[in-house]
């Protein structure tokens, strides 16, 4: 994908474009809202990573000049305001999603990752498949080499969400919001414990491990190399 | 501070206000008086003349001309102290009997000065007429002039006029006296509001307006001061509260931090030993900003911004969501959920689901953490006299019951948990939650473990 990242701090820039460069995409980075403004409305880019307070032209009044020019690139704030308010602000404004600093650069990572599949392409699919792990979203049923396992609803959303994303980083924050719709980091290890009663019932000893857990990140389903 | 001019000052503004209103109204009322008393006796005075006209011009009539002169002199003796003036001429115009010497004549009523009247004998007694009104009779073979003194008329408008000064003099005192009175009692409590809004100012958060029995518009506003000061009391020691919760609670693990990594540049040689010191510096940070995201939150709910997105909240389905979250967490230590929420009945609450699910989370946590192995936690969703209520009881250890007012507190956690992981704001985190809607929180002792009901309004 195609990404600009416009930060002002010289050094969180440099470290979230190596971290999505070694992603796998093409990045510019710039450290200035006017030339970040420029750059975004002339070039196509899938994403932007937008800080929210950057001298001059803040982030904010960026996305807005950039939607009103009907530049439909998905938008991901850095914030450091975490109030609700400035987060509603943020994403009424035109944003798509937001990370309060201090974050992981993995979650930054896996949350660019995940603005820039929208619309899910796979959102026709009857049937997902990784190696011999089927999963049929009509019938609700999974199976592994033809035997079916018997998931919770919850365990199901977890992994339809994992397949869909084959082999890209889930973190638990967006585990969090997706299957259980809570917007905050729990004290107990609920994605965690949850993740490895799915793996408990998924990779049988003897079977091929299929769901990896990134350290420090999340979570990521692949085929077996 | 700047003091107002005088004339600025309410009391003195009242007070002139009154005294003007007040006298103009004397004014008026008195001119009205005056034109209508007078207009009154100058008809009453006519009247008079008239009569004593008619008197006269009868007696000539029906006695002959010595009887009118005799009896016009018997008037004209004793006119003095009436200030009547009688004059009785013949045709020619020469003097027969009167109390005045020859005038000119002429027709109708005429209004004639006392100075110019040839006045006869001394008029000595005489009051306070200025001018005499009367008119021209013919009278038995001559003239006969009948007038008669405005002296009445005078004194009554003199005493008009006296009356309109002492009124005039006493209704200003009066609207002076009252002016100041109720400005100098506004403005004694206008004094009060101004001091206790510098004391303010100045840093005495505490200081309020005094309040009067007076349930009046100055009270209502001094109500409102009070009001807004108890907010700004109350978010500036939220304030207060985060800054030093900050450096309370974030200094410890940073500078833990800082010496661990201090002592890995130091002494360690291999890789493994980096590695380690990197993760354990990598959990300490996500616990400062775990801690110090708490702490934004907590004031974020105090300052009570939330409140404008309340919405109606099922609480059947929160508390299914909910429980259904920490079920494999909590049997994952071994304990178990059990959860008596009558799913035909639905409970609902004017809230923020985001937070209400976070209250019972931590609530839901605090008895999965606290409790040893194989423990009960039930989650019932109730109905208390027509409001919810969610109960939620464990059997582990409980809270003492000394302790039970204080856990609510800010980084406070008992003394034999200090060593598990947490902020030991969650509970906090429940409280503000809970303040915020308006929602009563109970603990109480389980026999053994802990019951904590929150019920809503």
């Amino acid at each position: 994908m195609r990404i600009l990242v416009v930060e002002d701090d010289n050094q969180t820039a440099t470290l979230v474009g190596r971290a999505l460069l070694e992603d796998g995409h093409s990045v510019d980075v710039v450290l200035d809202g006017k030339e970040g403004l420029k750059l975004a409305a002339v070039n196509t880019y899938d994403v932007l990573v937008v800080d929210r307070m950057l001298p001059g032209l803040d982030g904010l009044s960026i996305v807005r000049s950039l939607r009103s020019a009907d530049v439909k690139s998905a938008v991901i704030f850095l914030t450091s305001l975490g109030a609700i308010e400035d987060r509603i602000e943020g994403l009424e404004g035109g944003g798509d999603d937001y990370l309060v600093k201090p974050f992981a650069l993995g979650e930054l990572v896996a949350r660019v990752n995940a603005l820039g599949r929208r619309p899910a392409l796979m959102q026709e699919d009857i049937v997902l498949k990784i190696a011999d792990l089927e999963m049929h979203l009509i019938r609700r049923e999974v199976k592994r080499k033809g035997e079916v396992i018997y998931l919770q609803p919850r365990e199901f959303m977890m992994l339809e969400i994992l397949m869909r994303n084959k082999g890209r980083v889930i973190t638990r924050t967006m585990l969090l919001r997706e299957v259980w719709d809570l917007q905050f980091d729990p004290k107990t290890t609920i994605v965690q414990t949850n993740i490895s009663r799915l793996r408990d019932k998924i990779d049988r000893p003897g079977q091929i491990p299929l769901i990896q857990t990134v350290r420090g990140v999340g979570y990521r389903i692949d085929e077996p190399h | 501070m700047n003091r107002t001019k005088l004339t600025g000052r309410t009391a003195f503004r009242l007070a002139a206000i009154f005294a003007a209103i007040i006298s103009l109204t004397n004014v008026l009322i008195f001119s009205i008086l005056y034109f209508v008393i007078s207009q009154q006796l100058s008809e009453h005075l006519k009247a008079h003349v008239n009569e004593v006209r008619k008197t006269l011009v009868d007696v000539g009539e029906s006695s002959g001309r010595e009887a009118l002169a005799k009896m016009v002199s018997r008037h004209a003796s004793v006119a003095e102290s009436d200030e009547d003036i009688f004059l009785l001429t013949d045709k020619s115009n020469n003097y027969i009997a009167g109390n005045i010497q020859p005038i000119e004549r002429f027709e109708g009523w005429r209004t004639i000065d006392w100075q110019q009247l040839p006045l006869i004998g001394e008029w000595t007694s005489r009051r306070s007429s200025t001018a005499v009104t009367g008119r021209w009779t013919d009278a038995k073979d001559g003239y006969l002039f009948v007038g008669d003194g405005n002296g009445d008329i005078n004194d009554a408008q003199t005493l008009l006029l006296n009356g309109l000064v002492w009124g005039i003099a006493i209704s200003i005192l009066a609207a002076v006296t009252g002016g100041l009175i109720l400005g100098f009692n506004a403005q004694k409590r206008i004094g009060a509001i101004e001091r206790a809004l510098n004391a303010v100012a100045s840093g005495q958060l505490e200081k309020r307006v005094p309040r009067s029995s007076a349930k009046d518009d100055l009270d209502h506003v001094a109500s409102l001061i009070n009001a807004t000061l108890d907010r700004l009391q109350k978010l500036i020691s939220s304030l207060k509260q985060v800054s030093s919760d900050i450096a309370h609670d974030l200094r410890t693990p940073i500078s833990r931090m800082r010496q661990k990594l201090e002592i890995a540049q130091q002494s360690s040689t291999d890789l493994q030993t980096y590695r380690a010191t990197v993760d354990d510096a990598l959990l300490e940070i996500d616990g400062i900003a775990e801690t110090f995201e708490a702490l934004l939150r907590i004031s974020e709910i105090e300052a009570g911004a939330r409140k404008t997105r309340f919405v109606d909240v099922d609480l059947n389905s929160l508390l299914t969501n909910v429980t259904d979250a920490l079920t494999a967490v909590a049997e994952e230590r071994g304990h178990r959920i059990v959860t008596m929420i009558d799913q035909s009945r639905h409970e609902t609450t004017f809230g923020d689901r985001q937070l209400l699910s976070q209250l019972f989370i931590n609530l839901i946590e605090n008895s999965i953490e606290h409790c040893p192995e194989s423990a009960e936690i039930t989650v019932e969703l109730r109905n208390d006299l027509g409001h919810p209520a969610v109960k939620i009881s464990d059997n582990g250890p409980g809270i003492p019951a000394e302790e039970r007012e204080r856990v609510f507190r800010r980084l406070y956690r008992l003394e034999k948990s200090r060593s598990t992981r947490g902020s030991g704001l969650g509970l906090s985190l429940v409280a503000a939650i809970a303040a915020l809607h308006d929602a009563k929180i109970s603990l109480a002792d389980n026999k053994p473990g802990l019951i904590t009901l929150v019920s809503f309004s």
